[in-house]
């Protein structure tokens, strides 16, 4: 089974192409700005398209090419963070989504997984910078700074004497589970962080008095997880089983076996 | 022939606050000291800030060191990690470098030289020395602006 995915930085999308490739089935990447859609559907004949809202929302030539395209299954990566020009699409052109699959967000353990403590990751609290810095979470880390030992990882660079660069997935995982809360911004890695464990608490509703307590005291943290829901059934691979029946088997084998290791 | 038993590994002997005050500590050390026996190993030629009283020469003669070396920034500890011969081996942590170098080093290129188990570090000021401890590992000593009494303890 070929699947496309819209070239995107979406964290669903490449948790979703990670699940895929985990259980060995092809993932292709296909930038719009350099092939177009119809060039693209003629040489790589796709039995799935993945795209985003964001796509949607923001490339009406893509979403008009797309909607009477019924040669492969359509999928649309319902992002949280931009719930509003999600609604904005469902107005505009709600017909050109009937017949697509939605897909919501679920922990993409194909990449966030089997993090083991390791000494010297260890941190009070913790941010993966997957994303560009922006004000409010540079405000959020500042703060952190001064106050507790934070340690941050990721692609893109932070001008903070924490930051400590880039790091393949496995030291991100580690770092992960060596840290007492992790900041999460826009939703990103919420249900990384929830399948793995682990606290996170959202940068842009971060309260000072909450985040010590959380990790000033153990007990307050794993009061704070028992609140939250569990997400164990909720990974991309068991959506991969749900939209796609012929791979349900291999997809939930494999979360089986993540899960023994 | 009689290898030198300590060296300080620089990058440049320029007009540098670092080469500098590596420069006045070792004048410093060796009125104080003549049997010290410390080295500075240079990777880049330029004038010397000043006159000085002790040896210098390029670094690729640092293999020979017997004791102890010193290195003083990332590029000099990538050669201080390879050199088999001192005993002892310490990164003069001067500047926060790690701040300026992760857009080309990863976080395993940066732990391999900061965490490095051979290697001890070094800080230069008690603030240096918290944040060492916070993200790397604990630095052995705090050496301020390569104060010659310390230095010569650590080489001694």
């Amino acid at each position: 089974m070929k699947t496309v995915f819209v070239q995107t930085n979406s964290i669903m999308a490449l948790g979703i192409a990670a699940s895929l490739m985990a259980i060995k089935q092809p993932c292709i990447f296909w930038n719009p700005q350099t092939k177009s859609f119809f060039d693209m559907v003629d040489e790589l004949k796709p039995d799935v398209i993945v795209v985003t809202q964001e796509h949607l929302a923001n490339d009406s030539q893509l979403a008009l090419a797309m909607k009477n395209f019924d040669e492969a299954k359509k999928i649309v990566c319902l992002e949280t963070a931009i719930k509003t020009q999600w609604s904005q699409i469902s107005l505009d052109c709600a017909d050109v989504l009937c017949d697509w699959t939605l897909i919501e967000p679920a922990a993409n353990v194909a990449q966030f997984s089997h993090g083991k403590r390791v000494e010297g990751y260890d941190s009070d609290v913790f941010y993966f910078s997957d994303q560009p810095a922006s004000p409010v979470i540079m405000k959020v880390l500042a703060n952190c700074a001064n106050k507790y030992k934070l340690k941050i990882v990721g692609p893109h660079s932070l001008p903070l004497i924490q930051f400590l660069g880039q790091a393949d997935l496995s030291t991100v995982c580690d770092f992960m589970v060596s840290t007492k809360v992790a900041i999460d911004y826009r939703d990103r890695h919420i249900m990384d962080y929830r399948f793995n464990d682990i606290l996170s608490i959202p940068a842009e509703s971060l309260d000072a008095i909450e985040l010590d307590k959380c990790i000033n005291s153990s007990q307050y943290r794993t009061k704070r997880m028992k609140l939250h829901q569990s997400v164990k059934d909720k990974t991309y691979f068991h959506n991969i089983a749900k939209i796609f029946p012929e791979l349900s088997t291999i997809a939930l084998e494999k979360i089986k076996s993540i899960n023994n290791e | 022939m009689n290898r030198p038993s300590s060296g300080i590994l620089l990058q440049s002997v320029g007009r540098s606050d670092l080469a500098i005050e590596a420069c006045q500590s070792l004048n410093n050390l060796t009125d104080t000291n003549p049997y010290l026996d410390i080295i500075i190993f240079y990777r880049s030629w330029t004038l010397l800030p000043m006159p000085i009283r002790f040896s210098i020469m390029m670094d690729a003669e640092c293999w020979g060191v017997s004791k102890t070396l010193i290195s003083t920034d990332i590029k000099t500890t990538q050669t201080l990690i390879k050199c088999v011969g001192p005993q002892k081996k310490y990164f003069y942590v001067w500047d926060l470098e790690w701040l300026e170098r992760t857009r080309d080093m990863y976080y395993g290129d940066l732990a391999h030289i900061y965490n490095n188990p051979n290697i001890e570090l070094i800080a230069r000021n008690e603030q240096h020395y918290n944040i060492l401890h916070q993200m790397w590992k604990k630095p052995l000593c705090i050496m301020k602006d390569f104060d010659s009494q310390v230095l010569g303890d650590i080489c001694s």
